[in-house]
């Protein structure tokens, strides 16, 4: 081999594994199924982050949650949660500490205030998120758990908490 | 080999899983020698809906539950509602107790489970009223005293407001009052006759209170009465009715007591074996 070729090959490598050492991956997008939280006993949810440094991030979700499939008349008519929350992500390597705000817009079959009718009652409430994420660098699994008061129809306040587990899609990005 | 035995083991697994070995054809007591499925309280305790809500009765009743068992109490102005606590802060989001409350603040009170759902407290009145098909259901009356004043004047009261919704709805051969103190029972008794009375109290003490009273039947928990017990008071003319079941087991065993009603928090698992 040349000289010249054993350059190049020794820059090459060089750059090549010098930035594969400083390579960094963002999740950027997850998915996360949650026990209890602002989707009631249960959602589906995906979170997608919109700023993204080094040391923090912020992101917001959308989720998706049935109550119960039947009504209480046993016909399907089912009550439906839509948890979406806005989140800063402190990030303490693999380490976070998380603060958000949520809302959640519940539809919920009942009976009328007088009993005579079945009714479709639609409603807001927010919430406040308060949790910690375990998530190692690079690695596409995380587990987190929160505290999550919510505030039903903006009136009653319900000391309320979840356990989530993600899966992230990374992004590739350089620092 | 291996293979084999996983594969034999989980096909047992499969087989095995959900099957609830009771043998009906064997029942035997006044109830026409089948044993009704009533839910306790409507769903019952482990249901997401709370317990006595008119959702959670109308749920119970259109899975195909014969009949719920509810509790009764009374407002201070004399309005029965059904409500099972002492106090409304230990289900609502209100407080006080109800006797001590009239029916138009209660009727504000918004159950705290589930979250995000807003269940309210129903009347007795409400419930005949806007129940489908009420009729199609029996309803054991479960009173709930806990004010501390049982005087004749009370009780008169108590029993009137309830025999006034009762006649309303002429709901007399669809209720099956049961209350442990004798006083509004034999009030009951004196006013209405042929209302089908339950008593509720030990086994020795409930049939002399029973043939004292006239009763059709005997409210027992399931694990304080044994099959020889439910056999000895269906040959003496009354009927049995078990509570206290909480799981799918409690069901089964209480099945195979035969006694003429379960009321049951598993009330989905216990329609299913009856069927």
């Amino acid at each position: 081999m040349r000289l010249k070729t054993k350059y190049l090959l020794f820059l090459f490598l060089f750059f090549f594994f010098q930035s594969k050492s400083q390579e960094t991956f963002i999740p950027k997008h997850s998915i996360i199924l949650e026990a209890g939280g602002i989707g009631g006993f249960g959602s589906l949810n995906y979170e997608r982050l919109f700023i993204s440094k080094t040391k923090y991030h912020f992101s917001y979700r959308v989720g998706f949650s049935f109550f119960r499939f039947k009504d209480f008349e046993r016909k399907f008519n089912p009550d439906l949660l839509f948890p979406i929350s806005i989140h800063f992500i402190k990030k303490y390597k693999n380490h976070s500490i998380v603060f958000g705000f949520g809302q959640t817009v519940s539809s919920i079959v009942k009976a009328s205030s007088d009993f005579s009718s079945k009714v479709r009652k639609t409603s807001l409430n927010p919430s406040v998120i308060l949790g910690y994420r375990f998530q190692r660098r690079n690695k596409p699994f995380s587990i987190q758990i929160n505290y999550t008061p919510v505030f039903q129809q903006g009136e009653r306040f319900r000391h309320w908490g979840n356990l989530g587990f993600g899966y992230s899609f990374f992004q590739n990005s350089k620092s | 080999m291996k293979n084999l035995i996983s594969i034999s083991f989980l096909l047992l697994f499969i087989f095995t899983c959900g099957k609830n070995d009771v043998d009906l054809s064997q029942v035997n007591n006044l109830n026409g020698n089948k044993i009704s499925a009533f839910g306790h309280a409507g769903m019952g305790i482990s249901s997401q809906f709370p317990i006595n809500s008119f959702e959670s009765i109308s749920n119970a009743l259109n899975l195909g539950a014969e009949g719920v068992e509810i509790d009764i109490q009374m407002t201070k102005d004399s309005v029965i509602v059904l409500y099972h606590d002492r106090t409304l802060e230990e289900q609502t989001d209100l407080g006080g107790e109800i006797f001590e409350n009239d029916w138009e603040y209660i009727q504000q009170a918004t159950y705290k489970n589930p979250i995000f759902a807003e269940y309210k407290i129903v009347s007795l009145d409400q419930l005949f009223e806007h129940l489908k098909n009420v009729k199609d259901y029996k309803f054991l009356l479960d009173f709930k005293l806990y004010q501390s004043d049982h005087s004749d004047s009370y009780v008169a009261t108590f029993i009137d407001a309830l025999i006034k919704v009762i006649d309303k709805h002429q709901m007399e051969d669809y209720v099956l009052p049961t209350v442990y103190r004798t006083e509004y029972l034999l009030k009951l008794k004196s006013l209405r006759p042929n209302i089908k009375l339950a008593v509720s109290t030990g086994f020795e003490q409930g049939l002399v209170l029973a043939e004292e009273l006239d009763a059709h039947a005997m409210v027992f928990q399931n694990e304080k009465i044994t099959k020889e017990q439910i056999q000895q008071a269906h040959q003496e003319g009354f009927q049995i009715y078990l509570f206290g079941l909480h799981s799918k087991n409690d069901n089964l065993d209480a099945i195979e007591k035969h006694p003429d009603i379960i009321f049951s928090d598993k009330v989905k698992h216990l329609i299913k074996v009856l069927k």
